[in-house]
C-alpha cells in the first residue's frame, strides 16, 4: 500500500476495515484558454478542490450538492475518465491516479458508471444486445455473450427478447435499465451512479432505486451515488458527503447528517427540502443570500464565508465575518464520532441556523 | 421532511414493467428486417432501385446484345452508317438507335458505355469513402497535430483545379491512362469532401456521453472510433456516398467528354456526347446525343432516388 494513503487517512474508520476507494486531496482545475493558435491560459475553473473521502465495501456513499459544485467531476475523476490535476485515488489500496489507459483496463472491470442521461449515454446506432454485450467483447470474457446479455436483461427487469431493439424504442426508465445492465455486466465492485434517476419520472425513479438496492444486496455492490435530490440520497445512502464549490464540507451517516447537520451550508441545504403538507415549516427555511460564487475565482478562506449566516453571527454584525473564515479553509475534521465537518464554527446539536441568521 | 419523500419513493417495484412490457406474441426483429420493412414501403426508392438494377443489367448484357444484333461495338459501318457528307445516319433496321459519326451502332456502344460509367463511378466512390472516412475519423477523434496535417492536406487538394489536373495527367503516362487514371483523378478530388464531413461529425460525436460510457467500460481507441463513432456516421456516409456515385458518373462523363482517360474505340458516354455535339449543334443526328444522354440521366436519377430511400430506411429516427 502506498504510504500517503495511510498517512492522510485521518478520517478512516478502523472498524470498517480497508476502504474500497480512498480519495486523497483530489483537485481538478480546468484551464480556460484564449486564442486559437497560441492557447494562452487565462484562468482556471476550480471544479474540485482538495477533496478527500473514502468508500467502504458494501456501502452507499451519497454525494450531494448544488449544480456545478463538482459532484460529477469527482465521479469522473474517480473512474479516471478525466485526469486529476493533483491528488491521489486508491482502489483497494493501489494508487490508480497515474495509470495509463492500458494499465487501467483491469481496474475498469471493477469500477463502472451509471450515467445521468439515459438518452445520451446509449449509442443510438447499436442494439441493446450489443450495448450490454460490449464489456464482454472488450474484455474478451469467456462464454456466450448473447446468453449472458439476456440473463442481465432479465435481471434488470427487461424483456430478453428485446435484445435486437435500438435504444430509441424504449422509454427513459427502460433505457436506464439498459445502463444498469451495462454497468453490471462485468460484476464490478464499485458502481458510480451519476444522478441515475434525475432524468426520470418520479414513479420510474422509485423502480430504478429499488432495482439498484436489490442489485446491491445480490451482488455485494458498493455505490457512490450522486444526486441533488436530497430525498433520494437519504433514501439510498449509508453515508453522505456534502459538496460546495468543489469542496467536501461535511461527511456523516445519512440519518446523522439529516438530523444533526454541523456545517451551516448543510443546514441551509436541508432546510430547503420541501417538508410535505405543513406550510408552517416555511418559516424555518434558511434562505442564503447571493449566488454561488464563480468557481473561476473562488472566495478566499472558507469558500462558503461570503454567504454563511453562522459566520455573520459569530462576527456579531451583518457585514463582517471572522478573520479565520476569510483567510483559511477549515480542515475537514471529526466533530463527533464518524461525523466530519469543514467549518471553524460548526453548529451545535439542536442549534438552529434560523436563529443564527436572525441574530 | 425527507422521510416523506423516501416513503413515496418506495412505491411498487415493477420489474419488467414500463410501457414496453408486451405480450409473448412480440417477436424481436433484427435491424435488417426493420430496414427492409421500411424500404419496401418507399415507392420512389424502389423505382430508383429498379433503375439502378436496370442499368447494371444493361451493362452486363452488353456483350450478349452485341452478339444478338451482330454489330461489334468497334465495327465501323461507314457505307450504311454515314451519308455522303459524313454525317451519321438515323435509326434503321437492326440499328435501332442509329449510327455514330464513324458508322458504329449506338445501341451497342451505349450499353458498353454503361460498363465504363458504372465501374468507374462505383470503384471511385468506394476508394473515396474508404480514404475519406478513415482520415476524417482519425482527424476528428485525435485532433491536435493529426487533425492539422489532414485538414491542411485537404485544403491543398481542394486548391488544385480538378479538370486541369485531369487534362494535364492525360497527356502523361501516369497510371497508364484509361480507367485507372479516371478513377484516380475522381477519387483524389472526392475524398476530401467526405473527410471534412466525417471529421466534423466525429468532433461532435467524440464528446457524446456514450463515448464516455465506452471509455468507462475500458474500450480501446480503435473500438471507440470504429465501433461507437463509425456506426453513427453511417447516415451521413450513405447520404454523401449515394450523392457521390451520380456525381462521379457525371465527373467521368465530363472527363471523357474532354478526352481524358477512355480512348477510342472503347465507348464512354461522355466521349459519345462529345462526338455528337457538332452534329446536334447543327440540328442533325439527335439520336447520337439522345441515347447516351438518356442513359446518363437514368443512371444518375436511379442512384439519387435509391440513395434517398436508403437514407430514410436506415435512419431509425426518420418518421414517415
Amino acid at each position: 500500500m502506498d504510504q500517503t494513503m495511510t498517512q492522510a487517512a485521518s478520517s478512516q474508520d478502523p472498524s470498517r476495515g480497508e476502504p474500497l476507494v480512498a480519495v486523497r486531496n483530489l483537485t481538478k482545475r480546468f484551464p480556460i484558454t484564449k486564442g486559437i493558435v497560441l492557447q494562452k491560459e487565462v484562468a482556471r475553473v476550480h471544479a474540485v478542490e482538495d477533496v478527500s473521502f473514502e468508500v467502504y465495501p458494501g456501502e452507499t456513499l451519497g454525494l450531494v450538492g448544488e449544480s456545478g459544485c463538482g459532484k460529477s467531476t469527482t465521479a469522473r475523476l474517480l473512474l479516471k475518465l478525466i485526469d486529476a490535476t493533483s491528488g491521489n485515488i486508491f482502489f483497494e489500496g493501489t494508487n490508480i491516479t497515474k495509470l495509463k489507459r492500458r494499465e487501467m483496463r483491469p481496474y475498469r472491470r471493477e469500477m463502472q458508471m451509471i450515467f445521468q442521461d439515459p438518452y445520451a449515454s446509449l449509442n443510438p446506432r447499436k442494439t441493446v444486445g450489443s450495448i450490454i454485450g460490449a464489456p464482454f467483447t472488450i474484455h474478451k470474457t469467456e462464454g456466450e455473450v448473447k446468453k449472458r446479455v439476456q440473463d442481465l436483461m432479465d435481471r434488470v427487469g427487461m424483456n430478453p427478447e428485446h435484445y435486437n431493439r435500438f435504444p430509441h424504442e424504449f422509454s427513459g426508465g427502460q433505457r436506464q435499465r439498459i445502463g444498469v445492465a451495462r454497468a453490471l455486466a462485468l460484476r464490478p465492485k464499485l458502481i458510480v451512479c451519476d444522478e441515475p434517476v434525475s432524468a426520470l419520472d418520479v414513479s420510474i425513479q422509485a423502480q430504478i432505486l429499488n432495482l439498484l438496492e436489490d442489485l446491491q444486496d445480490e451482488f455485494k455492490l458498493t455505490y457512490v451515488f450522486i444526486s441533488h435530490d436530497l430525498g433520494v440520497v437519504r433514501h439510498i445512502s449509508d453515508r453522505i458527503a456534502v459538496m460546495y464549490l468543489g469542496h467536501v464540507v461535511e461527511v456523516a451517516a445519512a440519518d446523522e447528517l439529516y438530523q444533526n447537520p454541523k456545517h451551516p451550508y448543510t443546514a441551509a441545504l436541508l432546510s430547503a427540502v420541501p417538508k410535505g403538507h405543513t406550510d408552517t415549516d416555511l418559516t424555518q427555511r434558511v434562505v442564503l443570500t447571493g449566488d454561488v460564487p464563480s468557481p473561476i475565482d473562488p472566495p478566499s478562506g472558507c469558500v462558503f464565508h461570503p454567504r454563511c449566516p453562522k459566520a455573520r453571527e459569530v462576527a456579531g454584525s451583518a457585514g463582517s465575518v471572522p478573520e479565520n473564515c476569510r483567510t483559511e479553509f477549515p480542515p475537514l475534521g471529526e466533530v463527533s464520532r464518524s461525523h466530519l465537518c469543514a467549518c471553524w464554527y460548526p453548529l451545535k446539536e439542536g442549534e438552529s441556523l434560523q436563529k443564527a441568521a436572525h441574530a | 421532511m425527507a422521510q416523506s419523500a423516501s416513503d413515496f419513493l418506495q412505491g411498487p417495484s415493477q420489474p419488467g414493467g414500463g410501457p414496453e412490457a408486451e405480450g409473448p406474441g412480440v417477436v424481436a426483429r433484427t435491424p435488417r428486417q426493420l430496414f427492409w420493412r421500411r424500404f419496401k414501403e418507399d415507392r420512389l426508392a424502389l423505382f430508383g432501385g429498379f433503375l439502378v438494377v436496370f442499368m447494371i443489367t444493361v451493362a452486363l448484357a452488353a456483350p450478349v446484345v452485341e452478339s444478338i444484333v451482330g454489330h461489334p461495338y468497334d465495327e465501323q459501318y461507314r457505307d450504311i452508317g454515314t451519308n455522303a457528307f459524313g454525317s451519321p445516319n438515323p435509326p434503321t433496321g437492326s440499328f435501332i438507335f442509329g449510327f455514330d459519326d464513324l458508322g458504329r451502332d449506338i445501341l451497342v456502344r451505349t450499353m458498353y458505355g454503361a460498363r465504363v460509367s458504372l465501374t468507374i463511378a462505383i470503384v471511385a466512390t468506394g476508394v473515396e469513402l474508404v480514404i475519406g472516412v478513415f482520415l476524417g475519423i482519425l482527424a476528428g477523434f485525435m485532433r491536435g497535430w493529426v487533425d492539422t496535417i489532414v485538414s491542411r492536406f485537404i485544403d491543398l487538394i481542394l486548391s488544385i483545379p480538378f479538370l486541369l489536373l485531369g487534362i494535364a495527367l492525360s497527356v502523361t503516362d501516369f497510371l497508364g491512362g484509361g480507367e485507372k487514371l479516371i478513377i484516380f483523378i475522381i477519387a483524389f478530388f472526392g475524398w476530401p469532401y467526405i473527410a471534412r464531413i466525417v471529421r466534423g461529425q466525429t468532433l461532435s460525436l467524440r464528446e457524446a456521453q456514450f463515448v464516455e460510457a465506452a471509455y468507462s467500460v475500458g474500450a480501446p481507441t480503435r473500438w471507440i472510433m470504429f465501433r461507437e463513432i463509425l456506426p453513427n456516421l453511417l447516415a451521413p456516409i450513405l447520404i454523401y456516398g449515394t450523392l457521390i456515385i451520380p456525381q462521379n458518373i457525371v465527373g467521368e462523363a465530363a472527363l471523357s467528354f474532354l478526352g481524358v482517360g477512355i480512348q477510342q474505340p472503347t465507348a464512354a458516354w461522355g466521349q459519345m456526347l462529345a462526338a455528337a455535339t457538332p452534329y446536334v449543334a447543327l440540328g442533325k443526328a439527335w439520336w447520337f446525343m439522345l441515347y447516351p444522354g438518356l442513359a446518363l440521366f437514368i443512371t444518375v436519377l436511379g442512384f439519387n432516388l435509391l440513395g434517398d430511400g436508403l437514407r430514410d430506411a436506415l435512419d431509425p429516427k426518420t418518421g414517415r
